[in-house]
């Protein structure tokens, strides 16, 4: 899936792109991943390796993105390995984005292996600050989240107790690296990451 | 400024659960129970509708019927009928105690045959469990009497059992009796057994009376009865008990057999961790907490919550019971009553009821209830093993991790093996093998050693004195 957005990415209009409030773009890298639930006086959890793969193409308008990331365990006894992808399609133009699609969870040996969420989100340009909302966001991972954008920085509240915050650097030839990070607790349960991605798109 | 706290939590993350391993490991046999605390009781559990035969109560009741597909409610259509017939046979049960070296003996009393119809009560019944009190305490074996083991009787059944507050009020008076008959050679009060199990079983499984399925709104109602019946109870042991039965200066040692179950989410992703946090925070949490904090608190989003505070509850234990057998992998699935599907993770040893044996849930589960702040007995554990040949090593394993837990800190203070005997195990029937000693149902229920006799004889012998 990756492999055909990166395709359809290459064949893009990048000037065209650039004229809407996101543009193409193909990324990878790797996270760590905390998953853990509490009780009185413990924490029972798991440290994972997330490498991941996205991309997003951006068609006159029309907008498809996706990814995948594999969720290895550092240490073994725990949750089982699994392998996540997400697909989304919607349109993008001046001032808004919005897409919408499935996460699509494989974990071997799992029942059932496979399970599916819905995922949706919504880029909106007021100026100075941009404003994003997701649901099921960071493939998956992220239930709820309301972040502000301000130049190449992020930051956010995840839902119900939660932060996101995310800072792009731009490097020559439309290269740039990503840092991305959050945590947050829904009920007992807890989930951070930390991940870094190169990415790679016209301007 | 919690949600703050909370928050700072999240970011240490990124460190896992410590686990050691102990199913990778076969402990020696040497030193094992060498690293218990002096005075850690070795012993056995079993309750009566299991072994002592000859009973007449809602369960009873319940193994004569089937499901409406026709299927027994019993598998093969098992009836518990003599049992073990240990109600006659109680001289060779302790026999087979003193053979195993044990310092301690978890049973219950048949609440049906001390009071078959509401204030009749049976004398010579009663005598009888004095009697074994009597010749346990004789044999240098610390009692501990369950109230509760899952049966009614028949007149409690029909006001709701459990469902009805009336029956709290019974049982706090059954208890208070109980305690002023045998409280002068029992101080180990357990009032409940496996509340939660109870609730699940018969009101979401629907594989125990009243055989209710899906209605987990009453489930959760009766699980909330039964916690606060345990306040009512204990208040009435404490009041009713007041003879010190083995000089330790405490007439009431009282607690709940908690059956707790390690929930282990089957992937990272969040509705899985999530789910698997909400089913511990009702299956396991929810039980100490009340016990310890008088606050009922068991939510099931979307469901139903219960949220309240009982007086006289907080701090209604002194020990707390721990029943512990398994692990269970949690798959998020909102569309089922239980928010998801349990299983056992393909490949792993298991006992013959399919159960994973994983004694790192042992230790986990000692480390976290001991946080509560009072002494953990660990009240159940133990195999289905018809073969024999699991139940050493599933033994030697889960009386290391113990020990571990005991060596990291943990106030752990009693080992009790499920179970003395083969037994009627409930919806499972004769089947599952969990006795130390096997029992042949076709040969005048004559008990035999199992292997793990001689290893539980050699732990014992090497707990401190």
């Amino acid at each position: 899936m990756t492999a055909l957005l990166l395709a359809v990415l290459l064949s893009a209009d990048g000037g065209a792109a650039r004229e809407r409030l996101v543009s193409s773009e193909v990324s990878a890298g790797v996270g760590f991943l905390g998953a853990a639930y509490t009780m009185n006086g413990a924490r029972w959890g798991d440290a994972l390796l997330t490498p991941t793969v996205t991309a997003r193409g951006v068609f006159a308008g029309f907008t498809v993105d996706g990814g995948a990331y594999l969720a290895g365990p550092l240490t073994p006894g725990g949750v089982a390995l699994s392998v996540d992808a997400a697909l989304r399609v919607g349109w993008t133009g001046r001032r808004w984005s919005l897409v919408g699609g499935v996460n699509l969870q494989w974990t071997p040996g799992a029942k059932p292996a496979t399970s599916l969420l819905p995922t949706v989100r919504l880029d909106v340009d007021f100026g100075p600050v941009g404003l994003a909302v997701g649901v099921f966001d960071h493939l998956g991972l992220v239930p709820v989240h309301l972040d502000a954008k301000l130049g190449r920085f992020s930051l956010g509240w995840v839902a119900p107790i939660g932060l996101l915050a995310a800072a792009d650097l731009e490097l020559p030839d439309g290269f740039g690296l990503r840092l991305t990070g959050f945590a947050f607790k829904l009920g007992n349960a807890e989930t951070a990451m930390l991940s870094l991605a190169g990415t790679w798109g016209p301007r | 400024m919690s949600r703050l706290a909370s928050l700072s939590l999240c970011l240490g993350l990124l460190a896992c659960t410590e686990r050691p391993g102990l199913d990778a490991a076969d402990p020696s046999l040497a030193t094992l129970g060498t690293g218990l605390p002096k005075g850690f009781l070795m012993g056995t559990a079993t309750a009566a509708h299991q072994i002592e035969g000859g009973l007449d109560n809602d369960w009873t009741d319940w193994e004569a019927g089937s499901f409406p597909d026709g299927t027994p409610h019993v598998k093969h259509g098992d009836r518990s009928g003599l049992a073990d017939d240990s109600w006659n046979r109680f001289d060779d049960d302790l026999a087979l105690m003193k053979q195993l070296g044990a310092t301690s003996y978890r049973f219950s009393v048949e609440w049906s045959r001390l009071e078959p119809e509401r204030g009749a009560w049976n004398a010579a019944a009663m005598e009888r469990y004095k009697e074994w009190v009597r010749k346990l305490r004789a044999a240098g074996i610390e009692p501990m009497v369950t109230l509760f083991h899952f049966t009614l009787p028949k007149w409690v059944a029909a006001q709701g059992g459990f469902e009805s507050r009336q029956t709290m009020d019974d049982f706090a008076d059954f208890s208070a009796r109980v305690a002023s008959e045998l409280g002068d050679g029992v101080d180990l009060w357990c009032t409940i057994n496996e509340p939660n199990v109870y609730a699940v079983e018969g009101w979401l499984e629907g594989i125990f009376p009243p055989g209710k399925k899906d209605d987990t709104k009453t489930q959760t109602l009766v699980l909330a009865n039964l916690l606060e019946a345990h306040g009512l109870a204990a208040a009435r042991i404490r009041a009713a008990d007041t003879v010190d039965a083995d000089g330790d200066g405490r007439a009431t040692l009282i607690s709940v057999a908690h059956h707790v179950r390690l929930f282990q989410p089957a992937s990272n992703s969040t509705l899985d961790t999530y789910i698997a946090a909400v089913t511990d925070d009702y299956f396991n949490e929810s039980t100490p907490r009340a016990l310890v904090t008088g606050r009922i608190l068991l939510d099931i989003p979307g469901t139903i919550t219960v949220d309240k505070r009982i007086e006289g509850l907080a701090g209604s234990v002194d020990y707390l019971g721990i029943n512990y057998y398994s692990r269970y992998i949690v798959r998020a699935d909102l569309g089922a009553a239980a928010l998801s599907q349990q299983y056992t993770l393909p490949g792993r040893p298991t006992s013959d009821l399919g159960w994973d044996l994983y004694p790192d849930g042992m230790y986990l589960s000692l480390m976290r209830f001991a946080a509560w702040g009072v002494p953990v007995y660990v009240t159940e554990n133990g195999i289905a093993d018809a073969k024999g040949e699991l139940r050493v090593k599933y033994l030697k394993q889960h009386v290391a991790a113990v020990e571990r837990a005991v060596a990291d800190g943990a106030d752990v203070r009693a080992y009790l093996h499920w179970s003395l005997l083969d037994n009627f195990e409930w919806a499972d029937g004769f089947e599952p093998r969990f006795g130390l000693f096997a029992v042949d149902y076709g040969n005048g229920r004559a008990r035999t050693a199992t292997p793990a006799v001689e290893t539980f004889r050699a732990i014992a012998d090497h707990v401190p004195r």
